[in-house]
């Protein structure tokens, strides 16, 4: 089988998917990389029988062409960490993926393209979860600014939510924030606020470390300056902690049934593991949980995964309720798998997605 | 982080429980009640049903979790077991506030005074409570109380005094976290002298001066305390312990006699801590190490507890 990886070549990422390939005795993936796709000379001819779609992120060139293509601005700078211009990354990101599902009919994806947008929507993704029956937090309102979310979560009584931008990856840019519904105000979060440039010229920067906030003033900007790209607040589900850590479960979903999990343990509400949080046991929350309980979170994943038909392998990331018993997925990824030496049947993610593929 | 929830008490497993789960075995289990919104049950109303279940009597133990989803208003809810304290004719343990991080942050939790709890429940041998704004305590006599812990990411100095001034013929074991200014200590090391110079609670063989931004201070008071005589365990940890601190309690003779001296997470060089060991041997928990943080020029030291 020829498989085609559309990647960024000097990527981790794409490095793993060789792996893989030679692991199971195929040749090396023909690559097309994505900054040579979003260039000039557009879609290549692939003489192919199956693409595989990576992750377009940690490569600034293919960031700055997607927003350029997604109506952004043509020139920009790198500006490490810098949360801006997600709406328009989003349209360039869409339709990139949009115009491959098109010249490329006639090759099996292993992850469906469209499917991708979806998850890269992550109200809608987490809206379609909700029609299936999938548990996720409540959605509390889509942010237009910190008045029209306190104005919303006082009407309806919630205190405690986490704000995430729509197109966000992993923790960048989300807020776990509360309020006593009258002058008190907390948000915790791994964004910065950079107003040094007075109030026209606010930046926010993803910050490997986690801040919090309890200025009215400030949260207001910062969340005013997330609000200027999409951002919605879903009601802060309470998770389950082990040892003095809380975590959640990422689990990785492969033709349909659960492979690789990671337990992502936090000493903050915010548990992704880029945030130098650490990897905790899964037997130990297993044990926690017991066997009726653990099946069932098993089943919530599947289930998830299931409204992506069109995956090959999505990953999921699941929280735990305090007592053990309840779930709710806080998302799924389409790039989630990056968990390397997290094995499943002595497969890493990257080899055991394209092991079940070929066994299709 | 505050503790793990306890899966065990007075030797009774400890089990959360919401109306919908019925009839509780009062003579079984010791339960937790709180808040829990996926299910929008609330605190009070889940007391009173409780209350209200035949055999009610028999409860020994209770945890309150967080009444709220944020708990700013703990102790007005808390005070409802106050109300109905005819129905708890028989508690020996009460925690109040019982909830993680997730759940609340310690410096959000509204406190009170402790007292009336105590009056309320003239039997109670285990107090504890968690939480920041609002604690005091008006000195009192309790006959029965042997265990008294306040969790906290900043006490008020006014608690320290109300506890040395009451009468406990009974305690044994008294744990104040005193917490950081940010978060509302606002005391000085010498606020603790009197509970290690001027002991009142004959029985005391544990006590914890712990979580605090001054620990280094209170262990150079503790190292000579007189207090130290009747002690099994001095607990200093959780705090911002340095070397200076560490060397005051090793140079003092009388905490080499105690059977347990607590000091993890704590900013002691590695090779005092090696000196502990060794003088120590496993009676010393000096687990923990902690580096400071830097921002730029300045360097962070910080307490396990405060937020």
């Amino acid at each position: 089988m020829k498989i085609t990886h559309i990647c960024n070549p000097e990527n981790r990422r794409a490095r793993f998917f060789r792996e893989a390939c030679l692991r199971l005795g195929l040749p090396e993936p023909d690559e097309v990389a994505w900054v040579d796709l979003l260039g000039e000379r557009g879609l290549p001819r692939l003489d192919t029988d199956a693409i595989r779609i990576e992750s377009p992120g940690e490569n600034f060139d293919v960031e700055r062409s997607l927003i350029a293509k997604g109506g952004g601005p043509e020139f920009l700078r790198e500006d490490v960490g810098r949360i801006r211009h997600q709406r328009p990354w989003f349209d360039g990101w869409k339709s990139v993926l949009g115009e491959l599902e098109t010249r490329y009919s006639d090759s099996r994806f292993m992850n469906d393209p469209a499917e991708i947008v979806e998850m890269f929507d992550k109200p809608a993704a987490q809206r379609k979860l909700a029609s299936a029956g999938v548990p996720v937090p409540d959605f509390v309102v889509a942010v237009e600014s910190f008045d029209q979310l306190i104005h919303k979560m006082n009407r309806q009584g919630v205190r405690r939510v986490f704000l995430k931008p729509a197109h966000g990856s992993s923790a960048s840019g989300v807020v776990a924030f509360q309020t006593d519904g009258k002058d008190r105000f907390l948000a915790t979060t791994s964004a910065t606020l950079d107003d040094r440039g007075g109030m026209d010229s606010i930046a926010i920067y993803n910050n490997l470390r986690m801040q919090r906030y309890v200025e009215r003033d400030s949260i207001q900007r910062l969340v005013d300056g997330l609000a200027q790209e999409r951002l919605f607040a879903e009601r802060w589900f309470p998770k389950a902690s082990l040892d003095g850590r809380t975590f959640d479960l990422r689990v990785v979903v492969i033709a349909g049934v659960v492979a690789q999990i990671v337990v992502r343990t936090s000493q903050s509400p915010i548990t992704n593991l880029h945030l130098g949080n650490a990897r905790g046991n899964v037997d130990q929350v297993k044990a926690r949980m017991g066997a009726g309980n653990w099946a069932r979170a098993m089943h919530v994943c599947e289930d998830a995964a299931k409204c992506f038909q069109g995956c090959h392998y999505v990953a999921v990331d699941l929280m735990i309720g305090t007592t053990f018993h309840k779930f709710a997925v806080a998302e799924v990824n389409a790039f989630g798998d990056l968990i390397p030496g997290v094995l499943f049947e002595g497969d890493d993610t990257y080899t055991a997605e394209l092991r079940s593929f070929l066994n299709q | 982080m505050v503790p793990a929830k306890l899966t065990e008490w007075m030797g009774l497993p400890v089990k959360n429980w919401k109306p919908a789960d019925g009839t509780p075995e009062f003579s079984k289990y010791i339960y937790r009640i709180g808040f829990d919104w996926e299910d929008s049950v609330d605190i009070k109303n889940s007391l009173a049903q409780f209350f209200s279940f035949p055999g009610v009597e028999e409860t020994i133990g209770l945890s309150l979790g967080a009444n709220t989803e944020e708990c700013s208003e703990f102790y007005k809810d808390a005070f409802f077991l106050i109300e109905n304290k005819a129905k708890l004719p028989n508690l020996k343990a009460l925690f109040l506030a019982e909830c993680d991080q997730e759940e609340s942050e310690i410096s959000w939790i509204g406190q009170g005074d402790i007292s009336p709890f105590l009056e309320a429940f003239p039997l109670l041998e285990d107090f504890r409570a968690r939480g920041c704004e609002g604690f005091t305590a008006t000195p009192l006599r309790h006959n029965a109380l042997k265990k008294l812990v306040i969790e906290s990411g900043g006490l008020a100095k006014s608690l320290l005094k109300g506890v040395h001034e009451s009468i406990f013929p009974e305690l044994e074991h008294l744990e104040l976290w005193l917490g950081t200014e940010e978060y509302g200590w606002d005391g000085k090391a010498e606020d603790t002298k009197p509970l290690l110079y001027e002991n009142a609670f004959s029985k005391l063989s544990y006590l914890g001066l712990k979580n605090s931004d001054e620990q280094d201070e209170i262990a150079k008071l503790a190292a000579e305390a007189p207090v130290l005589g009747q002690l099994k365990v001095l607990d200093l940890s959780l705090g911002v312990l340095k070397n200076a601190g560490g060397e005051a309690l090793l140079a003092s003779e009388a905490v080499q006699k105690l059977e347990k001296l607590d000091l993890h997470h704590h900013f002691m060089g590695t090779e005092l801590m090696a000196r502990f060991v060794k003088l120590f041997g496993t009676s010393v928990d000096v687990s923990g190490r902690e580096e400071p943080d830097t921002y730029g020029d300045e360097i962070y030291y910080y307490i396990a507890v405060s937020e």
